[in-house]
């Protein structure tokens, strides 16, 4: 027991002597939770620059500038006469949309012709574009909808007319992120990430460490075994990161004003997903034999396992093939379940699928350092006895 | 220039006689453009997202309703519930995207010309599915108003062309520029490709500033820095040429003017390599300089703007994104493979260029780095 304790005991000092775990654990965690955090402050997308293009100028066209101006999400930056004007102003980068009023807008409708607004969207940003087309959509196509029911007043009375406008109306229910927060869902995505990043290279830059030194076997010697050196390690992690851990995730809820609900379940599944990490990296760290070469492969981790759990492309729009790949990575539950636990309430007791999964792949890791450092050892040992 | 040909020769040699230098540039490159490929091409926009239906009316109108959704290929029906707890599960467990509910009576108000409300849950903890049902559920309900209309009108004995105005009075026709078909994967796979490139070349130009240090003894720095960088800038096409002229047109991807983004590219290389070696040269440490770059690398792509506008940004992040080649490079890329003909500016990437190779080049120990400190 005191063997063990003095061990820990080691391996924490060593953490925390060791600069490019302490960055890596510490302060890049801490780090990206304030940059991250203050870039998306804004939350969601406002203020996009439109222009209008007005050849009628008119009653009905200042009626329409009146619309847009009234959605929070865009802003009227210029008025011009042509098209072309207004593609000269998107060329410039200082709009992002442009509304084109037919030249007759307001005598056509008076005349009872059918009049056509076209709206030019710079849809190489799709982000951009979808929250510039949904503002549109509900700015004018509430003047739309307005227009056909002043129409239709003259043919019915008012409670008909509305009826005739709307035969069927979704009302919709936006579960989990009622405002449609796009903070709420990158930040988190990113937040994951981040954690898992810097986790990783924190915890097996250690391993790869004591390899590059070429003292590993005789650690692992030390420790008295493969088995116990890695639980050890395991145990040594989950001290040490998982304070961080909290405090993160209070700057998370409380900083940041993220969504909340389930807080202990959600600390639950930290844990499982904080020993999968540490597990996985405990393999990841011992495939290499410096330190070096583990950094420059971790670079190429964090991007395809982001896009690999499905949080900003469905997952079933992915190659089948693809998908056994997706369920081993360590983050794939957490980044599936996080914003359900947080933004649900109560959901936790529909989850237990992602703890059991979050939780084999803390067991599948922890196996499988295990197998990589014997079999590593053994190498080294037979290289040794073979010189 | 004998002389500069020669440490050219030996520069080149110990880049690709380093296994770990030629996995990182050309190996990973082209696995990751496989990988993001499967990722982004078997769908090039949301579809097929499994959704589930609580029909409380089960009346002809209704499945009629349902029939409607079944037939719109941004729906995948998978499960018919029996109450909404079961689909706020379903959902909560990822494995439908939203579900609806057609209340008691939808029938009767179809029948009587009321408005029939449907309740419909989307998952927008995850923006995309959410925002693609909502779009194609407004599809069903204009679909639904035209049909009214079409009976109303009718009714009322008014001619065909008359009806037509009065169904649309006034029609707002959205018309996406350079991407008209809104596909995601033509919006999103390209950046992630030249941002792997982004993070391949920063990477590769740290690590080579610690490669074949010493045969650049007695060597002035500028010498140092000019042959590394132009024999990188050299190997750096390679994967380019395999990213931009290989996997973009095998992936429909749009190219636009390749002399121009041939151009934007090589200027864009030398800031990245500039990068990598004055960050390397200012840590004078392998796995320091490495994790430095592993940082930039990691939040380039965010902080590039390319998915979250940058006039969003606090002001401080705005011009803090500057400092990582990847964000003018991504936003002069989108004015030349979508062909815009918007005005392509390269100065930018061309003062960063010059200010990292100047830092480089202040920064460069020779001494040290040949020490073989790591």
């Amino acid at each position: 027991m005191s063997g063990a304790r003095s061990f820990l005991k080691l391996e924490i000092g060593r953490v925390i002597r060791d600069k490019v775990a302490l960055i890596y654990l510490v302060i890049f965690p801490a780090l990206g939770l304030l940059a991250y955090g203050t870039l998306f402050m804004n939350r969601v997308g406002r203020d996009y620059p439109v222009a209008l293009v007005d050849r009628d100028a008119d009653y009905g066209s200042r009626l329409v500038g009146h619309y847009l101006e009234s959605c929070p999400e865009l802003e009227v930056v210029s008025i011009v006469r042509t098209e072309e004007e207004a593609r000269g102003e998107m060329a410039r980068g200082r709009i992002m949309a442009a509304i084109v009023l037919p030249a007759s807008l307001e005598s056509d409708l008076k005349s009872r012709r059918p009049v056509r607004v076209d709206v030019l969207v710079d849809a190489r940003n799709l982000v951009n574009a979808n929250f510039i087309m949904t503002a549109m959509q509900k700015s004018l196509g509430f003047g739309q909808a307005g227009i056909k029911f002043l129409i239709y007043k003259k043919l019915a009375p008012a409670a008909e007319a509305r009826k005739m406008v709307q035969p069927l109306r979704f009302r919709s229910r936006a579960l989990g992120n009622p405002t449609v927060d796009y903070s709420f869902f990158i930040l988190t995505g990113v937040l994951i990430m981040i954690l898992q990043q810097c986790l990783l290279v924190g915890s097996a830059v250690g391993v790869a460490g004591e390899a590059e030194r070429g003292a590993l076997a005789g650690t692992v010697a030390e420790a008295g075994g493969a088995l116990r050196y890695l639980l050890r390690r395991q145990l040594v992690y989950t001290a040490c990161q998982g304070p961080v851990l909290l405090v993160i995730l209070g700057g998370y809820c409380w900083i940041l004003r993220m969504p909340s609900a389930n807080l202990l379940p959600l600390i639950l599944f930290l844990v499982l997903f904080l020993e999968a990490v540490i597990a996985f990296s405990q393999a990841f760290g011992a495939l290499f034999r410096s330190r070096q070469a583990l950094l420059q492969s971790a670079l190429f981790f964090s991007m395809p396992a982001f896009f690999l759990g499905g949080y900003t492309w469905p997952i079933e729009d992915m190659s089948p093939a693809l998908r056994p790949l997706a369920a081993v990575l360590p983050t794939t539950p957490i980044l599936n379940a996080w914003t359900t636990l947080t933004a649900i309430p109560d959901s936790f007791r529909w989850l237990g699928g992602a703890y059991l999964h979050q939780a084999l792949l803390a067991v599948l890791y922890f196996g499988l350092s295990w197998m990589v450092l014997r079999t590593v050892i053994r190498r080294g040992a037979g290289k040794k006895a073979s010189a | 220039m004998k002389d500069f040909l020669s440490l050219a020769r030996s520069e080149a040699r110990a880049c690709l006689g380093s296994p770990a230098f030629l996995v990182l540039l050309l190996a990973v490159p082209v696995a990751l453009n496989v990988l993001f490929g499967a990722i982004f091409l078997p769908a090039r926009t949301a579809r097929a997202l499994p959704f589930a239906v609580w029909d409380q009316d089960g009346s002809r109108d209704s499945r009629q309703l349902v029939r409607f959704i079944r037939s719109n290929p941004a729906f995948d029906l998978r499960y018919v519930l029996a109450d909404q707890e079961e689909g706020r599960k379903l959902l909560s467990q990822r494995k439908i995207r939203g579900f609806m509910i057609i209340p008691a009576g939808f029938s009767r108000k179809i029948a009587r010309r009321e408005t029939a409300d449907v309740v419909v849950f989307e998952d927008f903890t995850f923006l995309l599915p959410g925002r693609t049902l909502m779009k194609n559920l407004y599809k069903v309900e204009s679909w639904y108003q035209k049909d009214r209309l079409e009976d109303s009108f009718k009714d009322r004995g008014l001619m065909a062309s008359a009806g037509e105005f009065l169904a649309n009075p006034a029609t707002l026709n959205f018309r996406p520029l350079y991407n008209p078909s809104l596909e995601y994967t033509s919006f999103m796979l390209p950046g992630v490709l030249l941002a792997v490139l982004f993070q391949m070349m920063t990477l590769l130009g740290a690590t080579s500033c610690f490669m074949n240090a010493a045969a650049y003894r007695g060597r002035s720095r500028a010498s140092f820095l000019a042959v590394k960088t132009a024999v990188l800038f050299g190997l750096f096409l390679i994967p380019f040429a395999l990213t931009y002229g290989a996997f973009f047109p095998l992936f429909g991807l749009p190219q636009g003017s390749a002399p121009a983004m041939i151009l934007a590219f090589s200027v864009f290389s030398l800031a990245s390599i500039g990068m990598g070696l004055a960050v390397a040269a200012l840590a004078g440490d392998r796995a320091l300089g490495t994790s430095l770059i592993l940082i930039v690398g990691a939040v380039g792509f965010t902080f590039s703007g390319y998915t979250w506008p940058m006039f969003l940004f606090p002001a401080a992040w705005k011009t803090i994104a500057y400092v990582s080649p990847l964000t003018p490079f991504l936003e002069e890329t989108v004015k030349i493979i979508y062909g815009t003909g918007f005005p392509v500016q390269v100065w930018k990437m061309a003062a960063q260029a010059l200010a990292y190779l100047g830092l480089a080049l202040a920064a460069v120990n020779i001494k040290r780095l040949a020490g073989g400190r790591t």
